[in-house]
């Protein structure tokens, strides 16, 4: 996808899978929700959620948005980055924002072009 | 409503972990990229005895990534407004295609025209995809990576 593509994607989306680096270095995730705002981007994890202590140790971040109605119908959006915490979360979460360094993304949709 | 696996590392844990997993096969394989981040590739997984096998290109970047960290976790989330999560990991190594195609002839048996459905609410795998798996799997383009389950917990999600 282009960058634009991702941006409206990304808008549609609500879920986000988490990922983060655990004490031996290994991935470790967890599923927030996406939070998107003026030209940034974030998450919001369960504020007890391990992955939360995880990244304050380590700001090593993967976040991923992705839909599946069907084969042709997958995409999705790999982002990333550095999580910082943000200063608004809603009641029990923990908000984060990213500072993305790598966007990855696919469409199946497109396997269907000529 | 599967027993909280939280942590736990037992036996029966996994297990668990991987009933749950093999009834939601659509899946986040984590592994790290070479920078360092962390990553996690959305997959189509299968679970054999004590192991989740996965279908991939032997040449993508996933693989590599694999084999260079020895270990990956899969993440298993409920679908369509569900909370369980669960996440189970451990080595990971190269195994014969055979362990896919077979799986893949049974799921064949049973589904007629069309081969495994990765997620309840996504519908089958079209047939001409099974197909051209099938057929680089036998030309050896793609790859089946098994990560040996040795870890189980469950993981959060928000609500």
């Amino acid at each position: 996808m282009g960058d634009e593509e991702v941006d409206r994607f990304l808008r549609t989306q609500a879920r986000a899978v988490v990922v983060a680096l655990d004490a031996e270095g290994l991935p470790s995730g967890g599923v927030g929700r996406l939070v998107i705002g003026a030209g940034a981007v974030g998450f919001a994890l369960r504020a007890e959620d391990p992955v939360v202590r995880l990244l304050g140790r380590d700001d090593r971040a993967c976040c991923i948005a992705e839909q599946f109605p069907s084969y042709y119908g997958i995409r999705g959006v790999m982002l990333h980055g550095r999580a910082r915490v943000a200063a608004a979360a809603g009641s029990g979460e923990a908000a984060f924002d990213l500072a993305v360094e790598r966007v990855v993304s696919y469409d199946f949709g497109k396997l269907l072009a000529p | 409503m599967m027993r909280d696996v939280r942590d736990a590392g037992d036996g029966e844990a996994v297990n668990e972990a991987l009933a749950f997993l093999a009834g939601h096969p659509h899946v986040f394989l984590l592994t790290r990229r070479p920078d360092g981040l962390p990553t996690g590739y959305a997959m189509t997984a299968r679970v054999d005895e004590w192991c989740v096998l996965f279908s991939t290109y032997g040449t993508s970047a996933k693989v590599v990534n694999l084999l260079r960290e020895g270990m990956a976790r899969v993440l298993v989330a409920e679908e369509d407004g569900g909370t369980t999560v669960v996440e189970v990991g451990g080595p990971v190594r190269l195994v014969e295609a055979s362990r896919w195609l077979d799986a893949d002839a049974d799921a064949d048996a049973d589904a007629g025209p069309t081969v495994a459905q990765p997620s309840p609410g996504m519908g089958p795998v079209p047939a001409e995809i099974g197909e051209k798996v099938r057929s680089r799997h036998e030309s050896g383009k793609r790859v089946v990576v098994e990560v040996l389950v040795t870890h189980a917990r469950r993981a959060w999600s928000l609500p």
